[in-house]
């Protein structure tokens, strides 16, 4: 049996900078499923990664080739094509490579697998099971990395930034591109990508709208698409065929927690994700998370930045030097759909929360206030949108309760 | 034209129009939204990015970008010269794939290493 100071699992953004961070003091081993690390940014070959980490925007690739060439010259043991099936408690892991059974014994544990898309079946479109029917994540994976373009004419259910940014990609690869189709009355990614990736494109976005029914038997030749209400039911009278050969989901990422679910971690119903502290660590010591494991976030220099800080946490740990002061627990206030991390260890100085709110606010102020309903910190946005995750850095100093995060207009 | 401002979440919905020598900006919220609309009204930039193919790689396809932005009416021309691009494995990030596309000055270089089989 391996033993190791920190093991972590899954080597995306979230994964390589913990490793690296964990490494500076620990002996540390990296297991990721896939054949190269990146997890899916080497797929993601559109600029707009490492604005605030690198002060410039770089592609998926680019991102991803940093991290590799750093761990180059660092004493961090990678194991890819190695599956985790599972960790207990006692923070030993069993996996599955072509080498064989492979266990390891971790004093730390820093979780980092990631999101995946939802699926057809979890937003339940009714119809025949022809082929031509992907993920966005899936079709931009076979044309970016398999150079294969999985169809011709394609409908785009959904708004998220990975659908709009495969409308492009399409379109650049020669394909027709119908339009995008969104259930919700305003759309689901950056204004960015509607603008570079729609607008310049000239694809059209229908809004309130969504796909009813799927056509085609061996592939599919059409789908039916119709308004919806403002309780996103179809409206009836509305539904147009449209003919298609492929039909590309964007309707959401959900966090991978099954390994973090079976070890018995408590997990954030709002978020996917395990509840953490600004350490990031879970709820059971010794277990860490970072990155879209914990929630999905925005921008991949967030999620390279909550890597820093589980990767040092537990390495701290693994060396019985991680302070272990009380934790204050952070609530969602008015107008806050999610806050994370949801508690604050008691002994921290500076605190940075990455909170949604439910609807946009202009002119707005978001309030921390302490248990006894005392304002701690203030601060204006001139917007604050639910698409738009809003980042608030401020000082601790005095003993608090708890506390709740606010935002008026 | 209308112009929806990126560089801020306000999205400003900007409307622009030159008429002869008087520009009429109308619906930003400051300065930098201002300047947007109009390098948009007169020159859109964009960084290209897409893929080239591979002989002899771990993978069929790679991921190349334009160095610099560059302007938006040459996307198509720029991509249509690249899809009859094959290059040899392997190659290293940074590479310069194809040089000054479109007369732009820019050159397109590859975003990731690719080993040879």
């Amino acid at each position: 049996m391996l033993k190791v100071d920190v093991a972590v699992i899954g080597g995306g953004a979230a994964g390589l900078s913990a490793a690296i961070k964990a490494s500076e003091n620990s002996k540390v081993i990296l297991l990721d499923r896939n054949d190269e690390l990146g997890g899916v940014l080497p797929q993601c070959i559109h600029d707009g990664f490492g604005n605030f980490v690198f002060k410039k925007m770089l592609t998926g690739p680019e991102y991803t080739q940093f991290f590799i060439d750093k761990l180059k010259d660092l004493p961090v043991s990678i194991k890819l094509e190695t599956t985790v099936i599972e960790i207990n408690k006692d923070k030993r892991i069993i996996a599955i490579s072509k080498e064989g059974v492979l266990e390891i014994q971790a004093g730390a544990v820093v979780l980092a697998m990631g999101c995946r898309e939802r699926t057809r079946n979890q937003i339940l479109i009714p119809g025949s099971r022809p082929a031509g029917i992907y993920t966005a994540g899936a079709a931009q994976r076979l044309i970016n990395i398999d150079g294969v373009l999985p169809g011709r004419r394609v409908v785009i259910l959904g708004s998220g930034d990975i659908g709009l940014i495969m409308a492009r990609r399409f379109k650049l690869e020669g394909a027709e591109v119908v339009g995008v189709y969104e259930i919700q009355s305003s759309p689901n990614g950056l204004p960015r990508n509607i603008v570079q990736c729609l607008e310049d494109y000239n694809i059209p976005l229908y809004l309130s709208h969504t796909v009813v029914e799927i056509h085609g038997l061996d592939r599919i030749n059409g789908v039916t698409v119709a308004r919806v209400d403002e309780n996103l039911k179809p409206i009836k009278g509305t539904e147009e065929f449209i003919p298609c050969d492929t039909l590309i989901l964007a309707v959401g990422l959900i966090p991978e927690n099954e390994l973090s679910r079976d070890i018995g971690i408590p997990i954030d119903t709002v978020t996917g994700g395990p509840f953490v502290d600004n350490y990031m660590e879970t709820m059971i010591p010794s277990f860490f998370a970072c990155g879209n494991v914990v929630q999905v976030y925005d921008l991949v220099d967030d999620v390279t930045l909550t890597g820093e800080i589980a990767g040092r946490s537990a390495s701290l740990y693994a060396k019985g030097m991680l302070s272990s002061s009380r934790r204050i627990p952070v609530f969602r206030g008015k107008d806050i759909d999610r806050v994370v991390p949801q508690f604050i260890r008691g002994d921290s100085k500076d605190i940075r929360l990455y909170l949604r709110v439910k609807r946009s606010i202009k002119n707005s102020e978001i309030y921390i206030r302490d248990s006894n309903e005392n304002i701690i910190y203030k601060t204006r946005r001139r917007i604050v949108k639910p698409v738009v995750m809003e980042k608030i850095q401020f000082p601790l100093d005095g003993f608090y309760e708890s506390l709740t995060v606010e935002v008026y207009g | 034209m209308r112009i929806t401002c990126i560089k801020c979440p306000l999205s400003c919905s900007i409307e622009i129009e030159r008429r002869g020598d008087v520009l009429d900006v109308k619906g930003y919220e400051c300065e930098i939204g201002r300047r947007y609309a109009i390098e948009e009204l007169d020159n859109p930039m964009r960084i290209l990015t897409t893929t080239v193919a591979v002989r002899n790689g771990i993978h069929p396809v790679l991921p190349v970008r334009t160095e610099r932005e560059i302007p938006k009416s040459l996307l198509f021309d720029a991509v249509e010269i690249l899809s009859n691009i094959v290059v040899e494995a392997p190659i290293y990030h940074g590479d310069i794939i194809y040089k000054n596309i479109c007369n732009t000055g820019v050159n397109v270089i590859a975003s990731r290493d690719i080993k040879k089989i």
